[in-house]
């Protein structure tokens, strides 16, 4: 949970009701199809993939404003690195 | 042929030379899709001539890319707010297409050093479809990988990837007597307030030119019995957005495209299909089109 992530690709992000729509700005033609609908707290976790911000930080940021237990945020932000990862890549600090 | 017209999905392209040892040759697929004895100013000029573009000062911004693969299909240069597509015409003829983000003009020039006629489609892939696809999503349109059926009297589309079923359930509808409208590639376009219609595209065999007002949008799951799940809001957007054919390489023709399919997941109704392809299917589906 100390891993840290950055963005692969620049973003076009669309707030759409209480969600977003993000597009990957890609010329990989795999890539162009992973589009992904993110609710609050996900664009939330989106912000906060620097390649900077450790993931167990990521997961107290959201304890503290949302209110929510940390197996809960955890779980969170577990999820979304899966359901990112063809467009975050892991940082590796040398 | 010196110059000819062709509409597809309402959208008018207007093809011409002045080269005396160019001829334009249209492929069989477009057949249908070409206006005969027609005035009007079309909403895209394409003018083709053959040489090579003076290039300084261009530089790359996309190089459309497998991932599987180190080659190029095609490559997008831009100078100022000038922008060239460069690729090849059957991995022969070198091409390159000029055109600014309007998109409402293309001078495509071919580097030939052929001494005699030249005989070309300038339609051939992958330009043709290119052109096709960023004149569609200039006009409140957007180019997709789906199956579009006409059934009683409503506009059916199957999205899903390759392998998902596109082509068995339209096969399915079809001997139910639904119309095949296409069963590979389709253009969505907006035609009224909140219509929007399915259009068949020039494909590689001649076919009639078809379209009818877009209804249902299902997207293909395997599933072990028929099922239904409506999609709502981004889960609808980001699912439709994902069959499109989106080779954006400006954020605005990605904005552009949100645009137009959020309006289109508000017009037409988008569910999750899971489905056994057998026959099954049609009285499934003819509850949820006639409830």
């Amino acid at each position: 949970m100390n891993k840290i992530y950055n963005k692969k690709y620049e973003c076009v992000v669309r707030k759409s009701g209480d969600e977003y729509i993000l597009v990957p700005v890609t010329d990989d033609i795999a890539t162009m199809k992973h589009i992904y609908a993110l609710n609050e707290i996900g664009m939330f976790i989106w912000e906060r993939i620097d390649g900077k911000t450790p993931v167990n930080e990521i997961a107290e940021q959201i304890i503290s404003d949302y209110e929510t237990d940390k197996e809960t945020a955890i779980r969170d932000v577990q999820a979304f690195i899966k359901k990112m990862a063809p467009i975050i890549e892991e940082i590796f600090e040398n | 042929m010196k110059s000819y017209k062709i509409n597809i999905a309402e959208i008018v392209y207007q093809v011409s030379t002045d080269e005396t040892g160019l001829i334009l040759n249209p492929h069989p697929g477009y057949k249908n899709f070409l206006l005969i004895d027609n005035n009007e100013a079309p909403d895209i000029a394409i003018s083709v001539k053959t040489g090579k573009p003076n290039l300084n000062g261009y530089r790359p911004v996309f190089n459309a890319s497998l991932s599987t693969s180190a080659a190029s299909l095609w490559k997008i240069y831009k100078f100022e707010n000038h922008y060239c597509l460069n690729t090849r015409f059957q991995e022969k003829n070198e091409v390159y297409a000029m055109f600014d983000i309007s998109f409402s003009r293309w001078d495509i020039f071919i580097a030939s050093t052929h001494k005699d006629v030249l005989i070309i489609d300038p339609f051939s892939y992958p330009l043709g479809p290119i052109i096709m696809l960023y004149s569609t999503l200039i006009s409140n349109g957007v180019m997709i990988h789906a199956s579009g059926i006409r059934f009683h009297n409503k506009g059916l589309i199957f999205c899903g990837v390759s392998g998902s079923g596109k082509t068995t359930i339209s096969e399915i509808f079809k001997n139910a007597g639904a119309e095949i409208i296409n069963d590979d590639r389709l253009i969505i376009r907006r035609t009224g307030e909140s219509i929007f219609n399915i259009y068949n595209t020039p494909m590689y065999y001649t076919d009639k030119k078809k379209q009818f007002q877009l209804n249902y949008c299902f997207f293909l799951e395997k599933s072990e019995q028929n099922s239904c799940i409506q999609l709502s809001g981004t889960a609808s957007v980001a699912r439709f957005s994902a069959s499109c054919l989106q080779h954006n390489f400006h954020k605005d023709l990605i904005t552009k495209q949100i645009d137009t399919v959020e309006t289109i997941c508000n017009t037409a109704a988008t569910c999750r299909l899971g489905f056994v392809p057998d026959k099954k299917i049609i009285s499934y589906v003819e509850k949820l089109i006639n409830p």
